[in-house]
């Protein structure tokens, strides 16, 4: 739009008006010299704040000879309507004798419209921001409540299934009990046959009681509070192997510890999970002439990956999946006795250190399980 | 009955008969007094309830404890022994189903003398009962039972 001028004697009546300025009060020069400016223009406006307190800069400028800066007002145009303007009204002095005043003036309908429009925009965005507060908190006490909710659910899950396994002992004894004591007692009462199928009832408790060990185990991994402190790993695999190797002196094994392996983590659960795994080796190499077990660490994209390594019966990978299925197992009982919880007992125990476990096998050539802690 | 008897409190009757035969076969031939719940095992001890009458001097040799009985379960009838004067000095091996159980009465140190394991397998504990009856009841000597 260009900024209107206008020049006004020191009577406040116009003197000139430049071609921006009759465009946008829709007055010529022509029509309006020698008018009061003010009169015209300015006062009276409904806007236009024309109360006693609110002096006309002009007469400000007239009197004191400063120049006055106007950022918010009102003229009115020659159809009646009102544009919103900012201005600034100057002295013009000649010899030091105030003689006139000039203004210049420029249409700032844009830039209210723009305030506007932002005074919008930031109400809009508080309110949203209000609302997505709101929201957030609804979705977080939602969250809170649903977790304690899994959280009760799974304790009594757990007490559940631990009073269960308990309970469920107590008549496993007497069958194991009972047939053992008629097979002793009685058993030359018995044929071949009668015994032999007594000796399957005792094998079957016994094997029952073996399953409910490992799950009691496996609940007590879950349920158990988390310590942790600086685990010596190797120390606690050689005591591990000391142990299992005192259950068969007989066999030849060659075992291999790395030295000085050590994590952060629980050590009752550390122990249960390396328990688990070096027996799983010494088991699935009991057919080996030499079995070889290794236990070791390597580094993988910038962390530890401990490893447990057989030469043993190993498993086919098309079925690696079932690994860490609780009651899940890749042999046959005839060919390995077991319980089919070992790995998922340690799954969840390296789950809980915030680790990961996954294995690698073959048929006849062995198996590793490569486990992180954290 | 000289002070020569166990005093057996087990709720089960096959645990029962069990423990029983595991003492015969550990060569125990000490008479057994069964009490099936702590409120009887107290009530033979006191000599009163619906063992009043008994010789209430007449103290078992060693108390064999399973720990889930109905009413007095084994715990309390641990604690009462142990706050007993006349009672105090009896032996008490508590019959635990788990380690965790063990860790329990541990963990309230009641004072049970030795904790006898409940495994499934009926050799192992016939076992354990032996090793227990080495150490409680070493001047037995009754005949090697069946």
């Amino acid at each position: 739009m260009g900024e209107g001028l206008y020049q006004l004697d020191e009577n406040g009546r116009l003197v000139y008006l430049n071609p921006a300025g009759e465009r946008m009060l829709g007055y010529s020069l022509t029509e309006i010299r020698g008018r009061k400016m003010h009169d015209l223009i300015h006062s009276h406006q409904p806007e236009s704040d024309d109360s006693p307190g609110k002096e006309c800069l002009l007469q400000r400028v007239l009197q004191d000879g400063e120049s006055q800066y106007e950022h918010q007002d009102y003229f009115r145009r020659a159809d009646g309507s009102s544009i919103p303007v900012e201005y600034t009204s100057s002295p013009l002095v000649v010899n030091g004798q105030i003689t006139g005043v000039v203004l210049s003036f420029r249409d700032i309908s844009e830039r209210k419209h723009a305030e506007a429009k932002e005074r919008r925009a930031r109400w809009e965005i508080e309110a949203k921001s209000t609302e997505i507060a709101r929201l957030n908190a609804e979705l977080e006490q939602r969250v809170r409540l649903r977790t304690a909710e899994l959280e009760t659910s799974n304790r009594e899950l757990e007490a559940f299934s631990y009073s269960v396994s308990h309970d469920l002992r107590a008549p496993l004894r007497s069958i194991d009990g009972f047939s053992h004591i008629l097979l002793e007692e009685h058993g030359d009462e018995l044929d071949a046959d009668a015994r032999h199928c007594l000796s399957r009832v005792r094998a079957a408790s016994q094997h029952m009681g073996q399953l409910i060990d490992a799950l009691l185990q496996l609940s007590r991994v879950t349920r158990a509070d988390m310590q942790r402190e600086t685990v010596d790993l190797s120390a606690l695999a050689q005591t591990i192997v000391d142990g299992l190797k005192q259950t068969a002196p007989a066999r030849q094994i060659q075992v291999c510890i790395a030295p000085g392996l050590h994590a952060s983590g629980d050590p009752r659960l550390l122990q249960v999970a390396l328990q688990n795994l070096l027996g799983n080796a010494f088991k699935f190499t009991s057919k080996q002439e030499r079995a070889e077990i290794q236990f070791g660490s390597l580094q993988q994209d910038g962390s530890t990956v401990f490893y447990v390594r057989d030469n043993g019966a190993g498993f086919q990978m098309e079925y690696a999946n079932k690994l860490f299925g609780a009651f899940q197992r890749l042999h046959g009982v005839s060919e390995f006795e077991g319980t089919g919880i070992g790995l998922a007992t340690v799954q969840r125990i390296v789950r809980r250190h915030g680790g990961r476990i996954w294995g690698e096998g073959e048929p006849d050539r062995g198996a590793t399980f490569y486990f992180t802690l954290s | 009955m000289k002070d020569n008897f166990i005093l057996l409190v087990e709720d089960n009757p096959d645990h029962e008969a069990l423990t029983i035969r595991a003492l015969k076969r550990a060569g125990l031939a000490n008479p057994v007094v069964v009490a099936h719940d702590g409120a009887e095992a107290l009530d033979f001890l006191g000599a009163k309830g619906i063992h009043a009458g008994r010789d209430i001097d007449q103290l078992p040799r060693v108390v064999l404890l399973d720990l889930k009985l109905p009413r007095v379960d084994g715990l309390e009838v641990l604690q009462h022994l142990r706050a007993d004067q006349r009672l105090q000095r009896i032996p008490v091996v508590v019959l635990t189903s788990s380690d965790e159980e063990t860790d329990l009465v541990r963990s309230y140190r009641l004072g049970a003398n030795s904790y006898i394991p409940k495994p499934v397998d009926f050799v192992q504990f016939v076992e354990a009962t032996r090793q227990m009856g080495l150490f409680w009841l070493p001047t037995n000597e009754a005949p090697r039972g069946g």
